[in-house]
This record gives structure tokens, sequence and C-alpha cells, in this order.
């Protein structure tokens, strides 16, 4: 290695060096922080919290609420959300920012006022929703609108989506097969990107779940806190490592299929 | 035998009148080039005939068949734009062959076609390359050999070498121009160059604002320019606004800014004092003293105000009376090292290094049009 017989840049790495030791200790410290305390014991170090949660039925009951509530959110906010941003992008540019303002509209309104409105007009609506916990699922919808908007918007920006259209209608391309050939093969990274972040919207989001009384994750975190500490803090660490996980498995998948199932196709051109 | 005719095409943006009466027969195997400034319509013409936008009136013909209600993607017209357009999620093997894939042909036809069509483009070799991984050069060539796999009734060609540069632009025209020598499709080439267009068409439609001002040879446009836009915008020219006095036989008189000249009325009869415009081409333009090569056709009185050694000639730049700003381009016969910078001189031209163009000049445009070399591809 050359840094030692080059005094010019014997400096620079331990600058940098120190910069990322400084941001994983900021990011790290209360992670570390709350991984030692979820293992702490009056007697020592214990797993007794994570025992004690994976022994509680209603921990699985939450679970599996949170993760239906979250693939139900996902896909019908990429169903409405892909076509809409499609829409706007190719016939009608001139209502981009209309709809960019509606997608944020959602944070200019207290939940409770979401609640008791929203529950106005499913009571007229579809009264038999009210019932169940999907009922959040609409919610769930509009609060990642903002997310799953930009995250497509930005993916569809990076294509000239007029051009590439043209292109695969010249080659004889209907419009279902330039949408599922060509636009939504490129759009993959933002489609996971936008699936990504609503799931970590919904697993994360407590606000109207309480309100609705529904004990989803977070409703059972915070139930969990307010008796035995370490309980929520084992919860708060496995969510934090959840979610981690799934962003890998994103990235991963994304990697794989930028290069690798592409490239499977060749060999059968 | 695929003919392909545009049939007084109007297309109008709200008030804005893009094309007006475009009217253009092109043959099977031809090379036809759209010529012009920017915004002169030239996409809006192509974009009619690929079917992406619809004529206000007028009809696209193929074969003698109106295809005006037929959409983009039953018209079988390739397509090569200007901006790189290859699917990026796509090797280039995969982009050739995704026109026979949409045919659905079998997998070994596909292979075979997509392989040999990155052969004709000179990219054999690169067929597992994703877009990102070539050059501007090849992804245009990548995007040639996908226009072109499914045997197009007609290429379409939008400005595809803009983004290159020179260098590359030149490789790939002579490329463009074998490649559609060994197809035998029909091409339609948009470029508001001219020397590009002058070097590859078979023919050159010349449009100013929605409409050809001239359909033809480059031959013809550049030695029998339609009108002072063509004849300005087609090489160099200068032009001088004359007056007709009088004709005899295949002869012309006419009067202009610095005296009486001649020209040839090339089949047409002018009418006594009709004002029209004079051209003589910079290479036709020399010092009396200077051998001319025929009759002469007339001289005017100057002063040379710049000379500028390019080589093969010498660009000399002169000032008449009048104000009027004309070039020549001086080879060694002419002897440009007796001119000088400030010296008056007699720049004259034979009769047949003259020609008239039937339109009046506007007198803000008399004198030689601006379109030096550094101005092409701007
Ligand atoms: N969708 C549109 N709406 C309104 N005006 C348009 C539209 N498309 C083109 N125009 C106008 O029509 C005219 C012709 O446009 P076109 O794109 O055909 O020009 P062009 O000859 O291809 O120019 P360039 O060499 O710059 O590409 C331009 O003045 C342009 O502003
Ligand atoms: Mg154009």
């Amino acid at each position: 290695m050359g840094i030692v017989s080059d005094p010019r840049r014997r400096g620079v790495p331990i600058g940098r060096w120190a910069v990322v030791i400084g941001c994983v200790a900021f990011f790290a410290a209360p992670l570390i922080a709350l991984a030692l305390f979820s293992f702490t014991g009056k007697a020592g170090w214990t797993a007794d919290a994570y025992t004690a949660i994976a022994k509680d039925p209603q921990f699985w009951k939450s679970v599996g609420l949170s993760l239906t509530l979250a693939a139900a959110t996902t896909v019908l906010s990429l169903l409405l959300m892909v076509p809409t941003v499609l829409w706007v992008h190719m016939r009608a540019p001139q209502y981009r920012s209309l709809v960019e303002a509606i997608t944020l509209l959602v944070f200019a309104v207290p939940p409770i006022t979401l609640v008791i409105g929203a529950t106005g007009l499913l009571l007229g609506l579809a009264p038999a929703l009210l019932g169940t916990p999907l009922v959040l699922v609409p919610f769930y919808i509009v609060l990642s609108f903002a997310f799953t908007y930009r995250a497509l918007d930005t993916g569809v920006k990076a294509l000239d989506l007029a051009t590439l259209t043209d292109a695969a209608q010249s080659l004889g391309a209907g419009p279902v097969m330039t949408i599922t050939r060509v636009i939504l093969p490129n759009l993959r990274t933002a489609i996971l990107g936008a699936a990504f972040l609503t799931i970590t919207v919904v697993l994360g989001e407590y606000v109207l779940s309480s309100l609705f009384l529904y004990n989803t994750l977070p409703v059972y975190m915070a139930d969990v806190g307010t008796t035995q500490a370490q309980g929520a803090a084992a919860l708060a660490l496995i969510t934090v490592l959840f979610t981690w996980l799934l962003l890998i498995g994103v990235s991963v998948i994304t990697r794989r299929l930028g290069g690798g199932r592409v490239a499977t196709t060749i060999a059968g051109v | 035998m695929t003919t392909v005719r545009v049939e007084k095409i109007r297309k109008t943006y709200g008030d804005f009148v893009a094309l007006e009466g475009l009217t253009l027969d092109m043959a099977e195997g031809e090379f036809v080039s759209f010529l012009g400034p920017s915004g002169c319509g030239k996409t809006t013409a192509l974009r009619i005939v690929a079917g992406f936008e619809f004529a206000d009136s007028g009809s696209v013909l193929i074969d003698g068949d109106e295809i005006g209600p037929v959409p983009p993607n039953r018209r079988n017209m390739g397509m090569v734009f200007q901006n790189y357009s290859l699917f990026p999620n796509m090797t280039a093997a995969d982009n050739v062959a995704f026109g026979l894939r949409v045919r659905k042909q079998p997998a070994e036809k596909v292979r075979r076609r997509a392989t040999e069509m990155l052969e004709l483009v000179g990219l054999s070799g690169k067929e597992g390359n994703f877009p990102h991984q070539m050059s501007g050069g090849q992804q245009q060539r990548v995007a040639l050999a996908r226009a072109l796999v499914n045997m197009p009734k007609a290429l379409l060609l939008d400005e595809p070498l803009g983004a290159l540069d020179l260098k590359l632009r030149q490789v790939m025209q002579l490329e463009l121009k074998r490649i559609q020598r060994e197809v035998g499709i029909t091409f339609i080439f948009v470029t508001h160059d001219q020397e590009e267009a002058l070097t590859m068409s078979d023919r050159i439609a010349v449009m100013t604002q929605g409409r050809t001002d001239q359909i033809g040879t480059p031959t013809e446009i550049y030695h029998r320019p339609a009108t002072a836009f063509v004849a300005g915008f087609i090489g160099t020219a200068n032009l001088l606004p004359v007056t007709v006095r009088g004709q005899e036989g295949d002869q012309v008189t006419v009067d202009g800014p610095g005296g009486r000249y001649f020209a040839r009325a090339e089949g047409r009869t002018y009418q006594v004092g009709s004002s029209v415009t004079l051209m003589v081409r910079p290479e036709r333009l020399v010092p009396s003293g200077a051998p001319l090569h025929g009759a002469a056709g007339g001289s005017i009185e100057a002063t040379v105000t710049s000379l500028v050694f390019q080589g093969p000639v010498v660009r000399c730049q002169v000032q008449t009376a009048a104000g009027v700003d004309l070039v020549a381009h001086l080879g060694p016969e002419d002897d440009p090292s007796s001119l000088s910078v400030g010296s008056p001189v007699r720049m004259t031209w034979s009769i047949d290094g003259a020609y008239l163009v039937p339109e009046a000049l506007d007198s803000g445009l008399a004198g030689v049009t601006q379109m030096e070399d550094d101005e092409t591809g701007a």
C-alpha cells in the first residue's frame, strides 16, 4: 500500500475515517444501547425479554396483522399509483403539480380529523369495513401516497418515457405490451422502492391504529412498553432489524433484476 | 415495391401552423432527406408518417393506400430517434429482437435475425451489452438494427446522428448509406445539417416554416435553387437583387447594384421589369484577370476585406461600393497572392457561373449568405 510512502495522502484517510467512525457511533450507539438494555435482566444478561415476546400469542397476532396490512396496502397502493404516475407523465403533464400536491395533502390533516371524517364517509359507503382491521388499509394507502408517488415519479423521470413508448410502438408493440415489456421492467427498481417505503410506513404507523383500537405491531409495542421496558426494547430492536433485512432484500432483488435476470434472457435470444 | 407518399399535409398546434401543404413522393429504396432550420416541421412531418401524430388534413399513402387511421404499431415503419431510445433493461441483442418477439417469431429465427442485424451494423460481439455499456455511436447502431429487423416499409430517422461528435458523425453517415444500399429500404432522414443531406441523399426536401421550398437531387438543389432561401441554406451563395431587362432566347439580361449582368434562362420566360435574384457560388466568383470558364456573365467593383487561407482554397471576402459583402473561394489558378486586404478588385464570373433564382430578394439579404462551416451541426 502506498499510503505510508506518500506523505500527502497520509492525512486524508485519517480524516475520512474519523467522519465514518463518528457517524457509525452516532447511529450505532443508541442501537447498541437498545440491544444491551433488551438483554438486561435482574440478574445479569438474559434473553428473557425475547422469550417472553415469542411466547406471547398477542405478539404473533400483531405481527400477522401488521404484515397483512402492509401487504394489502402495498399491493393496492401500487395498483393505484403506478397507473396514476404513468398517466400523469404521458397523458396529463399539466396535472403533475396537482397530483403532487394531493399526495402531500394528508400531512396537512391531523390524524384524528382524518379518522373522524373518514369514518363518517365509510359508514355511508362500506359499513362492513369498519368492523375489521382492514379499515386501516385505505388510510395507510393515503399515508403512503407521498412516498409511493415520489419513488415512482423519480423512476419515471429517469426514463425518456415518450421516446421509449414511441420506439416500442414503431416496432409493433401495442399499449399493453409496451407497458408490460418496456415500461414496467424499467420501473422495477422504483416500484420496489415504493413498496419498501409503503411497508415501512405501515409497520411503523401507531396513531391511526391505536385510534381505531387495533393491535398492530407498534400498538402492541407501546403496550408492552408500559409494563416491561426490556420487552419494548427487544421489540424495537426486532423491528429495526426486520426493516434492515427488508432493505437489504430489496436492494439484492433490485441488483438481480437489473443485471442478472436480463442476462439470463440473453442466453436464450 | 413500396412507395411512400405524403399529400398536402397540414398540421396545426392551436393557432400555430406547423405544416402547410407538405407533398412528397418517395420511391422504393430511395434516400430522402428532410432538410431545414430548427422548428420548420421536420420532426412533425416524420411523426405523421410514423403515425404518432395526426394531420389536420391531407394524407399519407403507402403503396397508394391511405394509412391515416392505422395506429403506429400496425404501420411497420421503422424509426430511429435522435436521443438514445434503446430499452435500458435489455441487451443489444434483446433490443434488436424486440420487434421480432412482438411478432411472435420462433425463437430460432429471433436469435438468427438479431445476430444478423447486429452484424450488419458492425456490432458483432456486443450482443450481451446493455445500452449503458455502449458508446453513443454504438447505441445508435443498435437502434438502427432494431428498427430494421422487421424489414419496415420505410425507415424514418430523426436526426439520428445529431448527438454524435463530428468525426463519428461522418463515419456513421457512410455507414448509414452502406446499410441503406444493403437493405434497399426507403430511408427518410431528417437533418438540419446541409452537408449531411448533400452527402447522403438521393433527394432532398428543403423545408421552411412547414412548407417544402424545393425537392430535388443534391446537384439540382445546389446548382438550381428554387428560392433564395434554398440558395442560402445549401452551401454558401452570393445573392444579388436584380431586375430583368430583357430576354433573348436562352440569355437573360438583368440590372443589378453594380451594373449589367447576364444569365441563362434555363427554360424559363422572364417578364421585363420583374425582380429576381442572381446567385453566384463562391467557387465561381474570381478576380478579373483570372481564367473564366465560358462567356462573361458580369462583374462588380469591390474592395478586399479579408483573405483567409483554408488549404485548398483561399476564402476572399470583398465589399462592393453598395456595401454588399461577397465571398469568393479562390484556387491557385485564380492567383490569390496578387490580392491584399484593402486593395480594390473587380470580381467577375462567367455566364454559366451565375444562376437566376426566380424570386425577388429582400434587399437586407443581399450579399453572401452566412452559412459557414461552424454553422453546421449548431
Ligand atoms: N406538441 C406541440 N405543441 C405545440 N407546438 C408544437 C408541438 N410540436 C411541435 N410544435 C411546433 O411545431 C414546429 C415544428 O416542430 P418540429 O419539432 O417539427 O420542428 P423540427 O423541424 O423538427 O425542428 P428541430 O430541427 O429543432 O428538431 C415548432 O415551431 C414547434 O414549436
Ligand atoms: Mg426535430
